[in-house]
């Protein structure tokens, strides 16, 4: 039988085992039972005896290193094999408080390290809902259902009282199925609902494929997540009224930093020669620009002007010449002098480019609204003033390229996707993931002739 | 008499503002929450450039409209603590706003940027259907509708959605005015699922629109990646739209073809309403009751939609009184 805290650390009896096991006293002791779990646990890799873990901080920071590392190097894999070992549920529950409770105390709840710890949980649940998936589809749906409700009353929910799940991005409110604002999740609920509109369609299949065990594991995991990010919260807001933090925690914290800091260098070490994802300037390749980049350059017609060269084209023509990784970057607050100190590649090309744009539109923008020319500065970083001047710099923020979400909202009619769009979230992922295409091409290309 | 939607003298402003405007008509919702409101005014036609106005009461609202006389008069959907700095922001009104000159599928004869009342009948429809997904999907109440003077307002004050941020007021517009394609990927790996077998939730809202935008659609309309022949084709077989044959429709359109023009549906259908107003939570909006100077039209916060006639209910006085 699986144990709802293995899927669900918010569970009530999570909750007892925290207070029968997360005294401070044993969270660097050497853990027996926890040791024998991991070694009887299937299929665990037991050839390297000291990347297994003894003590119950050792198993947190084991949690964090497998999300880390496990896109980077599959034969890591069977490393980590324990931790999807449903017995080891009770010491699994306590090492995700830990894990919490480090990345607030020492870093916030709007750190990256937070972001990380809620990837990790996220990535660590939805790869044991995917094991569960061996389970008959009645069997998975009651598990969830008594998983959930330990969150929520799956018979009884407003679609209101998820705002916040919704706004973590990861669930569309067009994915739930809503009836007088009510949300239907369970198949009962369905039938009184639905049941008498479906026919000639067995309407269990029906509830499948439009919400079932699908929607209550996404619905599971946003919450989860929410949750987590909320107890990150409250943990940093105690935090900042305790004298002295425990010093395990701030041991874990640190080695938190040091493994991210190992996967970070990894990371951009497989990334070879390749000098995508940098921050430093690169020349312009016009033909990785995406679709609505391409039609805003050839010139907009009259009201939607404004918003397509100031809010939309200046932070991508910026970025994309200056620093076209700044989303993979864990500092995001960038001025244009770090990367262009004396402002010659921002005269000499982006400005230009820019204006190009707004000089193509119809009528031209600068022709009855000059004042634009104070908001293209002031997107860049500059303040809001006629000259673009060094002095000026930090006065406002340079902005970051608007995602495909947000520019289907406010300009619709820029948004022409096309194959390459599939699946990208933003102009600028386009562009980079575009480049390093052609480059490949390029480069098979090349070994052909070489090889002729 | 025909009823000509031209600009209001001066003359004719003076006049309205003097003999015929009242504050009591302005609604409830707005008076009820004055003090928390920004205002803002447009004095001689060049744009809403005397805004951060606050008022402490209707009387000095009042008065300063009668005394000024507007051009026009707008006031924010959003509430403040300090509206005159447009400060601690509390909570903001959803708007859905259609307007009847950018109704991307028109079927009258009107010119870029005019009015007809085709269009505004068509614009009237608009809000009927976005008002029954708000009240009827998503449970919502407090559902204000508005003649704006060019078209119509919905303004929601229901406490649900007002603390709602930009973010998902982008989700719910999406939503209530089916503007994105459903997600139909699913579990069981069924690659044959169609968004119109699936008679509720989201899919169902997204049919009903696309059928809506498909039998508007005219020989002009330009939809993305859809070229003339295949237009003439949708608008050759869209009758069996009428009876929501959509298999048929389908058939004869072809499968890919279909994917395509769903696809350009999606995106006209975001254009229903101007998604830009329900996202920002500090927008003005024309005030209830006052003049649009620009059609000679009053905007009337409207009692009964399914009687509701611009042309009869919203026509202040002295149009009636040209010759």
């Amino acid at each position: 039988m699986i144990k709802t805290p293995y899927i669900n650390p918010f569970s009530t009896d999570a909750k007892e085992i925290v207070s029968k096991l997360g005294q401070v006293e044993n969270l660097d002791k050497r853990n027996d039972s926890l040791m024998a779990i991991v070694n009887h646990t299937r299929g665990q890799n037991l050839s390297d005896p000291h990347t297994l873990p003894e003590t119950l901080k050792d198993l947190a920071l084991a949690r964090f290193e497998w999300s880390l590392f496990r896109k980077s190097s599959e034969a890591q894999e069977k490393k980590y094999e324990y931790l999807f070992n449903q017995e080891i549920y009770e010491y699994d529950v306590v090492s995700f408080y830990l894990l919490c409770q480090a990345v607030a105390i020492k870093y916030g709840p709007n750190s990256h390290e937070t972001k990380l710890v809620l990837d990790c949980e996220e990535d660590i649940i939805s790869q044991r809902l995917e094991l569960l998936k061996s389970e008959s589809t009645d069997f998975q749906s009651s598990f969830l259902r008594k998983a959930l409700n330990q969150m929520i009353d799956t018979n009884n929910i407003y679609w209101t009282e998820l705002k916040e799940v919704i706004e973590l991005g990861k669930l569309d409110l067009n994915e739930l199925l809503l009836s007088d604002g009510k949300v239907i999740i369970e198949y009962e609920d369905f039938i009184a609902e639905y049941g008498h509109l479906i026919y000639n369609r067995d309407p269990r299949t029906m509830y499948e494929v439009t919400a079932g065990v699908e929607l209550k594991s996404k619905l599971l995991l946003s919450l989860i997540r929410l949750y987590t990010k909320q107890y990150i919260e409250t943990v940093y807001e105690m935090s900042k009224r305790m004298v002295e933090p425990n010093q395990i925690l701030l041991d874990l914290a640190d080695n938190i930093k040091e493994v991210q800091q190992k996967a970070q260098s990894l990371k951009y070490a497989s990334a070879g020669s390749s000098n995508y994802i940098d921050d430093e300037p690169v020349k312009y390749e016009i033909e990785a620009f995406p679709p609505c980049v391409r039609k805003c350059m050839d010139g907009i017609k009259s009201g939607g002007r404004n918003d397509a060269i100031v809010l939309f084209l200046t932070p991508f023509i910026s970025y994309s010449r200056l620093c076209p990784g700044i989303f993979s970057k864990q500092e995001q607050m960038m001025k244009i002098s770090d990367i262009d100190p004396s402002l010659e590649i921002t005269h000499n090309e982006i400005i230009p480019m820019i204006y190009d744009a707004a000089n193509s539109c119809s009528p031209p923008l600068f022709k009855d609204q000059p004042q634009e020319k104070i908001n293209i500065n002031a997107k860049l970083g500059f303040g809001m003033h006629t000259e673009l001047k060094l002095d000026h710099e930090g006065e406002t923020q340079w902005y970051t390229p608007m995602s495909c979400e947000k520019i289907k909202l406010h300009m619709p009619n820029l948004c022409t996707p096309n194959i390459d769009c599939k699946k990208i979230g933003n102009p600028l992922t386009f562009y980079n993931r575009k480049r390093r295409i052609m480059k490949k091409d390029n480069s098979t290309q090349q070994v052909k002739k070489d090889g002729d | 008499m025909e009823i000509e939607l031209k600009p209001a003298s001066n003359y004719e402003r003076k006049l309205f503002y003097r003999e015929e405007w009242d504050v009591k008509q302005v609604p409830d919702f707005v008076i009820n929450s004055l003090t928390s409101r920004e205002f803002g005014f447009d004095h001689f036609g060049q744009g809403p450039n005397d805004r951060y106005k606050t008022f402490q009461d209707s009387l000095r609202l009042k008065r300063f409209i009668k005394a000024k006389q507007p051009f026009a008069a707008y006031c924010s959907v959003a509430f403040y603590n300090t509206p005159k700095q447009r400060k601690g922001w509390q909570k903001s009104e959803l708007v859905f706003d259609v307007d009847a000159k950018d109704i991307p599928i028109r079927t009258c004869d009107c010119k870029e940027g005019e009015v007809c009342d085709k269009c505004l009948n068509q614009a009237k429809e608009i809000v009927l259907m976005i008002k029954d997904v708000l009240n009827g999907e998503m449970g919502l109440n407090n559902i204000n509708m508005v003649y704006s003077g060019r078209g119509y307002h919905v303004r929601v004050l229901d406490e649900n959605v007002m603390e709602a941020s930009s973010e998902l007021r982008g989700q719910i517009v999406q939503y209530v005015i089916g503007a994105k394609e459903p997600d139909l990927s699913n579990a069981l790996g069924f690659t044959s699922l169609q968004h119109f077998i699936i008679p509720y939730g989201y899919p169902k809202n997204f049919t009903k629109w696309s059928k809506y935008t498909i039998l508007h659609l005219t020989k002009e309309s330009k939809l993305d990646n859809v070229n003339n022949r295949l237009l003439n084709d949708v608008i050759k077989h869209r009758h069996f739209l009428e009876e929501d044959q959509w298999g048929l429709f389908r058939g004869k359109i072809g499968p890919i073809r279909f994917n395509k023009v769903m696809s350009a549906i999606a995106r006209v259908n975001m254009n229903i309403t101007d998604t830009k107003v329900s996202i920002d939570l500090k927008r003005i909006l024309r005030l209830p009751s006052t003049l649009h100077s620009k059609v000679s039209m009053k905007s009337t916060l409207i009692k009964n939609i399914e009687t509701f006639d611009p042309f009869d209910d919203a026509v202040p006085e002295f149009v009636y009184e040209r010759k």
